[in-house]
């Protein structure tokens, strides 16, 4: 599904130049449910970003489905963003002034799904993961577990192939973490693909495979 | 990525901000009436200039007064021309057209018994009966019949004299005292209709109208008390009518009506009238006479003076000031709505979707800024109204400013939020999620 060859990203600041990501290679298979750890600063999130099409990379190759990132361009980046990829936050990252219905009805919306259907979807979200009655609230009107579980339905409302989520579990306590990766590794059955960047080793052993990531290269893949 | 979507999310989003928007609005939107008030005065009073029968009005003047004879008390430099009431009555003479010679003064009016009015300074002129159909003035009550039948002895009212002294009624026929000589009401003016006063030919721009009109045989009755120039003759002071009649200094406003074909030989019997003047070392200065057209009188006696002209100008620039305090406030609004445009991004809105987001938020703020726009105007206009009567009828919003507040308003909107509109579109998504904390 995700093929990374020789991949680096760099921030020039000033004199100083950073290589977040230092010659990376790895490949993520269709299902796959991969947790990514690492010391803070290790390049995880910027990893990450640069899966998701959010960020551009220096050098190396990246192939989504058999595509050339490289070679697309902006529209074509943001219909593989719409259709392939849902993201999960460390700090959920909701439009404040759209309600959950509305919230987790938005990627619909984006990729221009009619009315009724996006109803279909969003409903049996909102009734999957315990929201029905919350579908009118405001973001800021729920807990942070609730607003991580929004966040998940949102990712999923399109149905992607891949999940990236960079620490969603970081601002939740250890109940509600283990919850949300209850959640995964549901989703993860159901065939979704899964990256999920974690510090805690509990969590990350419930992966299928962790990659361990320190200075911007692979450490240890297990 | 559906129009839809973009319009949806612009909706919402917009809601979210309105509060910055409406600010947007109420700035962008006083300097968007401010302009259309003020050019609508100024085409309304250019526009002044375009009735047909002013083509046809002329303006001999005689610069007959002399540098050492005392004059005004103010601008000795800059004196105007004048015509006096000798040469005027000479000029009548030969005129092949009509002629309207007339001079502004004020009579005061002695109420009768049954009037619960004290002594009434009335600001009159003093006019042949042709001023009237000179000036394209209107009569409501009474008429050109009434005038010649009364001879010399007629008073014509403005219609708001008629309000103050008659409440209205057809006042034709009833006794006016003033300065204690008795005469009758010939006629009653209707009520202006245009911008374009005569007055404003006679007087200069923005001078209120007469309240009412007498015929020159009054004058000589009544003796009233000349405006402005006091100094006169010799250094003498002279304040009445009577003291500089026969003499160089009394203005009296000439006016000649020409058909084309009469203009050529009206020039060459003034020129004749002004050599024999001339001659007689009454009249000084390389050009002793001159004939204007209406319109250079206008521009001349500065009904649009060059105060008028900057107005337009000042207008623009407020409304520039006002456009440029608007853009500030929408590149803020674009700074502040990166986090959503970073969200956006990440859920499959492409960078163009994001500009045309801002871009109808923009659209549906330019709606509030049109609806705005009428309600300042039409506050404007009124307040205008108030405090100058005279533009009571003339003054309004038209089909086509509306039409111009709309294209401004959208135009303005969009131009202004193209370039916020580009640097929010240009977001860099990761700063904004890993900050995160929108909700
Ligand atoms: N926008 C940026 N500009 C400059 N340096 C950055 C930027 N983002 C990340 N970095 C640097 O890249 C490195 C990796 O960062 P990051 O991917 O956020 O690490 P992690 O998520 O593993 O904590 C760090 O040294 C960080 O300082
Ligand atoms: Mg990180």
């Amino acid at each position: 599904m995700l093929k990374i060859n020789g991949l680096s990203k760099y921030f020039q600041s000033g004199e100083v130049l950073t290589k977040a990501i230092d010659g990376i290679s790895m490949s993520v298979g269709s299902g796959e449910f991969v947790a990514i750890t690492g010391a803070s600063g290790a390049g995880k999130s910027t990893l990450l970003n640069v899966l998701g099409l959010l960020e551009n990379f220096n050098e190396g190759s990246y192939e989504i489905n058999g595509t050339e990132v490289s070679k697309m361009g902006d529209r074509q980046k943001a219909q593989v963003r719409n259709e392939n990829i849902g993201f999960i936050f460390q700090s959920f990252n909701l439009l404040p002034y759209l309600s959950v219905y509305e919230n987790i009805e938005l990627p619909l919306k984006i990729r221009g799904i009619n009315k009724s259907e996006r109803k279909k979807s969003v409903e049996q979200l909102l009734e999957k993961f315990g929201l029905a009655n919350r579908a009118k609230h405001l973001p800021s009107q729920l807990s942070g577990g609730q607003q991580q579980r929004v966040s998940i339905a949102r990712a999923l409302s399109c149905a992607p192939k891949l999940i990236l989520a960079d620490e969603p579990t970081g601002n939740l306590n250890s109940e509600m973490a283990n919850e949300v990766f209850s959640m995964f590794e549901e989703i993860n059955r159901e065939g979704t693909t899964i990256l999920v960047v974690t510090h805690d080793e509990g969590l990350a052993s419930r992966a299928h495979k962790t990659i361990q990531i320190g200075d911007g290269k692979v450490m240890q893949v297990s | 990525m559906k129009a839809e979507t973009e319009i949806s999310l612009a909706i919402k989003s917009f809601g979210f901000q309105w509060q910055k928007y409406m600010f947007i609005a109420a700035v962008m939107s006083l300097g968007i009436a401010v302009f259309l008030v003020v050019s609508n005065l100024y085409i309304n009073l250019t526009s002044a200039f375009e009735q047909p029968h002013l083509h046809q009005l002329y303006k001999p003047v005689l610069n007959d007064w002399k540098k050492d004879e005392a004059f005004d008390e103010l601008d000795s430099s800059k004196l105007p021309p004048l015509m006096s009431y000798q040469n005027s009555m000479a000029l009548a003479q030969i005129e092949p057209g009509q002629n309207a010679s007339s001079f502004k003064t004020e009579v005061i009016y002695y109420p009768s018994q049954a009037q619960s009015l004290s002594l009434l300074p009335l600001s009159t002129r003093v006019s042949s009966i042709s001023f009237f159909e000179i000036f394209n003035l209107h009569f409501k009550f009474g008429g050109k019949d009434e005038l010649t039948q009364k001879s010399g002895a007629w008073v014509v009212l403005s219609n708001q004299t008629n309000e103050r002294l008659f409440a209205g009624a057809n006042s034709v026929g009833k006794k006016l005292n003033l300065n204690g000589h008795y005469f009758e009401v010939a006629a009653v003016l209707e009520e202006k209709t245009h911008l374009f006063r005569e007055h404003d030919v006679v007087n200069g721009a923005f001078e209120g109208s007469e309240d009412i009109y007498l015929p020159w045989q009054a004058a000589d009755v009544l003796n009233p008390v000349i405006r402005g120039k006091k100094l006169c003759k010799d250094g003498k002071y002279a304040s009445r009518y009577l003291d500089v009649k026969e003499g160089s200094c009394l203005w009296v406003n000439h006016w000649v009506k020409l058909a084309d074909s009469e203009l050529h030989a009206y020039e060459q019997e003034v020129s004749s009238y002004a050599q024999q003047l001339s001659a007689t070392g009454m009249l000084t200065g390389e050009t002793p006479y001159q004939i204007y057209r209406a319109k250079d009188w206008y521009e001349k006696s500065g009904v649009i003076n060059n105060d008028s002209k900057i107005f337009p100008l000042l207008a623009i620039a407020f409304m520039f000031v006002c456009a440029v305090n608007a853009c500030v406030i929408l590149y803020a609004q674009a700074i502040e709505q990166k986090p959503d445009a970073a969200n956006w991004y990440a859920f499959g809105l492409s960078r163009r979707s994001i500009l045309s987001v801002f871009l109808i938020q923009s659209g549906i703020c330019s709606l509030f800024i049109v609806a705005l726009t009428f309600v300042f105007s039409l506050v404007g206009i009124s307040v205008f109204k108030g405090i100058f009567p005279a533009y009571e009828t003339s003054l309004y919003l038209g089909l086509d400013s509306f039409f111009i507040m709309v294209v401004i308003s959208i135009s303005f909107m969009l131009f202004f939020s193209l370039f916020p509109g580009i640097s929010l579109s240009r977001v860099k998504p990761v700063v904004y999620l890993k900050q995160g904390g929108v909700a």
